[in-house]
């Protein structure tokens, strides 16, 4: 194994890194602005200027490969007079809007030059400046703060695999864009917004709602398919403002869909559900876990317990599928308990080629096979399809369903049921045509107001971190599970998620010997 | 002291055609060459001392020397016929007028390392140098000098031309590989080299059009006549186009290590109406500025390295009293400012920061201060760029600044041009 000397550390290295990646692995901490651990080398923006001992000139770290007994200083005068130059010439043509950009607080160029940069300017001339472009519903390009690392450039070619940017005209009037002046396509754009060091590339979406440095950031897990990408939730006074992509080299690398990203507007949108209700009026909780404990409990009672029909959700987390497994098992002992798996035919594992390859799944939901870990599927009983038909039969009278619009996924199966049924009791995040059909309806957590875990398709237990506080009367499914479990007399011990998930760990054997604790942050793969 | 190898045909009716090219002897040198081995072939050149004439001085035979024997991937020549250096007219004479030397010198040195494509690069706006290359091309492939089985020798080589779209940077080697490749002429970051990761990834060579039309010459007449024609490690002679203020500008082909007093009083017939000197670029316009007491220098690599300055191109620029050298280093910055690729930072931001000031300092809104930061910038450009585009505007830049310091302050003072509307070399469009 070679070995490389940086600021007098003697350093490990394999054969083929460059100086900055040493570095970087060693904590030895090298500004730079185009080098990114994903994207092609391009050596352009000179930050990361190093000095090597027998070379004359200072060389780029990002683009240098290591060699046996190179001896390299990071912080000599020379190192940080180039560092010095390098700033003032990205600032002499840059707007300096810090205080309206909204990359204020997350910007290289901002840190660096606080950290390594001169104080004053000595530029005296008129500043460049370059013609707004359109990049469609999702990027806002300010040309004016570019610094033309072509971080971009780089990303849309090599890793979307759209190549839709390219450097125009050249020297001074260089810039970067679309070839042709139109929006962007890529289902992956939006990580040109973390690419950018700069405030050249930021989120429509996103921009002016919040100062980066007053918000709270949790790292949980993005509930928009089977992959499971970590993300950090951002929110500010409690609300859910934004996703970026948390790393995790074995789910997601770096990376995040755009449909991913833009789930988070849906946690305070117009349509969440937000109260109780009862017969399409506003009801209060108790009530409503009374009556519909009431009617169960009198099935069983009359052992008639295979005419209650309970529906979890791959939506859901590991502890609420849990639970609904629970209550329909030990609490109601009906067979007749199901969900709507997801389905996904794509290989995920993330590899070399465009994200269009193996950053997309078709099963929508973050759960599937949680839910099955947490055995919410068919015993001896019907499927959801085949319970709603029983259902709409008169051989079902009372149904539950937990957190899964089943009124969009099986329309007229489900209206059929919903005439026929003597109770319809549905969980949702959102009102929607199930709350609409159902007698009782009590308002689900949303994912970002939720604790607990998914598990990804490939068999990854990841946890999911509440962001904001549960909104209007929300409850997680687990703990509706609980307080109907506890009217029909059935004490469970449990009283938070981790709680259930010990639970968990103890019965499901898969999941043996773990705990929420004991997740790392990239996640405890299941054996298989 | 006039030698002619390159320009010995220049004069002859149709000295560009084949027929002509073979009365004269020429194909004997890939006739002779491929009778003997690549290492041969290489070992000779290096002898012979024959140093790049695009402007590095870096020797032709180390270079073919770095190509591994082994690749996978094809290898290949680049014959560097960009000429865009403002000063340089060399090779545009050679492609014009005996393009099959060229021909010739390529297919040697293709031989040599191995290539079996090469192609040759010509500056877009050289229509008559493309034409007279193309056609020289299809006479060698129709008289068997190049295609398949070249002369029953078992090797095959074609060659190409490529056109290049105006860029000057795509004179830089890897800038030239990636017009070449078509893509947008930017310099690539090194490591890897050329040698080893080049033109679609193979093993490349990038040469100069004059270097290789040497080659041939070599191989006829053997390493020692080479080196023995000019000082140690500078060996033979070399174009020199001299313009500028003299009294017969032009091209000449001269010994290698000439002296620069010789050129200008003797060769060129001294300055134009007699004016007294004033400063003299030596190089082609990268090449740092120099005064009238430092014309006693020898025209080659290392003598001239010696001073400060570079041998660059042969491109020597004479320029007599009462040129404004404030404007022409304002004209010369707009030049590469215009050039820069705008790839990496200290060239894109720097260059065009010159550019500006000198602008002020000519048109007499120069600001006290000024001239040092300009020397400032060229300092915070120099040897912190991709590719040499900065270097060759931060160096002569400097130079013209150190040396005639007075006289830009004096355009600070008075806060104007004291020359007036002087036209210098550069200002084509005055």
């Amino acid at each position: 194994m070679p070995k490389v000397i940086i600021d007098g550390k003697e350093l490990e290295a394999k054969q083929g890194q460059s100086v900055l990646q040493v570095a970087l692995e060693n904590g030895i901490f090298i500004p730079h602005f185009c080098f990114h651990p994903q994207l092609k080398v391009a050596g352009n923006c000179r930050m990361c200027l190093v000095e090597i001992e027998k070379v004359p000139k200072l060389q780029i770290s990002c683009g240098t490969p290591i060699r046996d007994g190179m001896v390299v200083h990071t912080d000599t005068p020379k190192v940080k007079e180039a560092r010095e130059a390098i700033l003032e010439f990205l600032l002499i043509n840059h707007p300096l809007d810090c205080p309206v950009c909204d990359q204020s607080g997350e910007c290289k160029l901002q840190d660096y030059t606080f950290e390594y940069g001169k104080k004053e300017s000595s530029y005296r001339e008129e500043k460049k400046t370059h013609v707004k472009k359109d990049l469609g519903e999702y990027i806002e390009m300010e040309l004016n703060r570019c610094i033309l690392c072509t971080r971009c450039v780089r990303y849309l070619r090599d890793v979307a695999g759209t190549e839709e940017f390219c450097l125009h005209e050249r020297g001074p009037h260089a810039e970067v864009g679309p070839y042709l002046e139109k929006p962007l396509t890529s289902p992956f754009q939006m990580n040109l917004v973390e690419l950018c060091p700069v405030g050249a590339l930021t989120s429509k979406p996103f921009r002016f709602k919040a100062r980066v440095w007053l918000m709270d950031k949790v790292r949980t897990i993005c509930p928009g398919c089977s992959i499971g990408c970590n993300v950090v939730a951002w929110s500010y006074s409690g609300k859910l403002l934004r996703f970026t992509p948390a790393e995790n080299p074995d789910v997601n690398r770096c990376w995040l869909c755009d449909y991913g990203r833009l789930l988070v507007d849906r946690v305070h949108s117009d349509d969440r559900l937000l109260v109780s209700m009862k017969s399409g009026e506003r009801a209060n909780r108790k009530d409503v876990i009374s009556e519909i404990a009431t009617k169960v409990k009198e099935l069983v009672e009359s052992k008639r317990s295979n005419m209650v029909g309970i529906i979890g959700s791959a939506h859901l987390t590991n502890e609420d599928n849990y639970a609904i497994a629970k209550l329909a098992g030990e609490v109601v002992g009906t067979e007749n308990l199901a969900y709507m798996a997801g389905e996904n035919k794509r290989p995920i594992e993330p590899c070399d080629k465009p994200l269009t390859e193996w950053l997309v799944s078709d099963d929508k939901t973050p759960n599937t096979r949680g839910a099955r870990d947490m055995r919410v599927v068919p015993g001896k009983g019907m499927d959801v399809k085949a319970m709603l038909g029983a259902a709409a039969r008169g051989e079902i009278k009372a149904l539950l369903v937990f957190g899964d619009d089943l009124a969009a996924s099986l329309p007229d199966e489900f209206r059929a049921a919903a005439a026929a049924l003597d109770v319809l009791f549905v969980t949702s995040t959102w009102i929607n045509n199930t709350t609409g059909l159902a007698s009782l309806v009590l308002p689900e957590a949303s994912f970002a107001e939720k604790d607990g875990t998914f598990t990804n398709e490939p068999g990854r237990v990841q946890r999911v971190r509440s962001a904001v506080p549960l909104q209007g009367e929300a409850a997680p499914a687990w703990a509706t599970c609980k307080d109907i479990a506890s009217m029909m007399g059935h004490d469970w011990h449990f009283g938070c998620e981790a709680e259930v998930f010990a639970e968990i760990a103890q019965v499901v054997s898969l999941y043996h010997g773990l705990s929420h604790d004991k997740i790392p942050f990239e996640g405890a793969k299941l054996g298989v | 002291m006039t030698e002619k190898i390159l320009t010995a045909r220049f004069e002859k009716p149709d000295s560009y055609r084949l027929s002509s090219y073979v009365e004269d002897g020429g194909y004997e040198a890939l006739k002779k060459a491929l009778s003997k081995t690549p290492d041969e072939i290489i070992d000779i050149v290096k002898a012979a001392g024959l140093r790049g004439r695009g402007g590095a001085g870096f020797p032709a035979g180390v270079k073919w020397s770095f190509v591994p024997k082994e690749s996978e991937k094809p290898k290949y020549l680049c014959v560097n016929g960009d000429e865009g250096e403002p000063g340089t007219f060399k090779d545009r004479y050679i492609m014009e007028l005996d393009p099959h030397a060229i021909i010739e010198g390529a297919a040697i040195a293709s031989y040599a390392f191995g290539a079996h494509v090469a192609y040759i690069y010509i500056r877009g706006e050289f229509k008559l140098p493309i034409e007279r290359v193309e056609n020289a091309l299809a006479e060698a492939r129709q008289a068997g000098f190049l295609g398949a089985n070249i002369l029953d020798s078992g090797y095959d080589l074609d060659i190409w031309v490529h056109p290049g779209a105006g860029a000057y940077v795509c004179g830089e080697e890897t800038a030239l590989i990636e017009s070449n490749e078509g893509h947008r002429g930017m310099p690539r970051i090194k490591p890897p080299f050329p040698a080893i990761v080049g033109l679609f990834g193979g093993p490349t060579v990038v040469n100069n059009i004059e270097t290789l039309s040497y080659v041939p010459h070599i191989i006829n007449k053997g390493p020692e006549w080479f080196a023995a024609m000019g000082p140690e490690k500078n060996g033979g002679t070399k174009l020199f186009g001299v313009s500028g203020h003299v009294k017969r500008p032009g091209l000449y082909e001269l010994r290698m290590g000439t002296p620069l007093r010789k050129i200008i009083y003797e060769v060129c017939g001294g300055m134009r109406g007699d004016k007294e000197l004033k400063a003299v670029i030596p190089g082609g316009s990268s090449t740092p500025i120099l005064t009238p007491g430092e014309i006693d220098v020898n025209m080659d690599y290392d003598s001239l390295a010696k001073i400060g300055t570079m041998f660059g191109s042969g491109a020597i620029i004479v320029i007599e009293e009462g040129t404004c050298i404030p404007r022409l280093a304002a004209r010369l910055a707009k030049f590469y400012a215009h050039e820069s690729c705008g790839q990496c930072t200290p060239c894109r931001e720097g260059v065009p920061w010159i550019a500006k000031i000198l602008d002020r300092v000519e048109n007499g809104m120069g600001l006290p201060g000024d001239l040092d930061q300009v020397l400032k910038i060229c300092d915070n450009i120099q040897g912190k760029t991709i590719c040499p585009l900065g270097d060759a505007c931060a160096m002569p830049i400097r130079a013209m600044i150190v040396k005639f310091r007075a006289e830009f302050e004096r355009h600070v003072e008075e806060g104007g041009c004291p020359f007036g509307p002087t036209p210098t070399p550069w200002d084509s469009e005055s």
